[in-house]
């Protein structure tokens, strides 16, 4: 499924479809990535490189639109003193840590950012929405 | 969307809330997409 990891997919399936236990994230992470990120490949960034540190996000209450359903993030997303480089992609994980954690959600910058050594990327409230539809 | 297509998600954008801050000459700016600059400015003081 597009945009949705593999995880992701058999917790939406289980939570909808039958009994088995589906443990709710309680804090999320957002991470960048340099490549285009898979249902099953995060291609984030390791911590480290590109001075790139995944970040916590949050999220608002969906909301039904038209057809789909939306969650966009409501807290500003700071990836300060980058390295310089282009960075294609998001990736939403299921934990705040720096690393680890399960995929939900990835996807490509409408307009990768390209970035000098020392510069910051901030993805402010309400700058990413999700969809399932 | 197929009926048998299934579920697809999708991250969106509004690019006007993503940027890029730069120091530039001891100014810190705020650069979009589309290469519009603008100056950050500082935050008002908190009245004590």
């Amino acid at each position: 499924m597009a945009n949705i990891a593999t995880g992701m997919q058999t917790s939406l399936l289980n939570w909808a479809l039958n009994n088995a236990a589906v443990t709710r994230p309680t804090a999320w992470g957002i991470g960048l990535s340099l490549g285009s990120p898979t249902s099953t490949s995060a291609s984030e960034i390791p911590v480290g490189s590109s001075n790139v540190t995944r970040q916590t996000g949050s999220f608002a209450p969906a909301t039904a639109v038209a057809s789909s359903a939306t969650c966009t993030n409501s807290n500003n997303v700071t990836f300060s003193n980058l390295s310089a480089g282009s960075f294609s992609g998001l990736d939403i994980f299921d934990t705040a840590a720096t690393a680890g954690g399960g995929l939900l959600f990835y996807g490509l910058l409408t307009t990768p950012r390209t970035t000098l050594a020392g510069d910051a990327l901030v993805i402010a409230s309400g700058a990413l929405t999700v969809s399932l539809f | 969307m197929a009926e048998n297509e299934g579920w697809q998600a999708e991250l969106s954008y509004d690019e006007s809330k993503i940027y890029i801050i730069r120091m530039i000459d001891g100014v810190a700016w705020k650069i979009f997409h589309d290469g519009r600059r603008e100056k950050v400015e500082p935050e008002p003081a908190k009245e004590q």
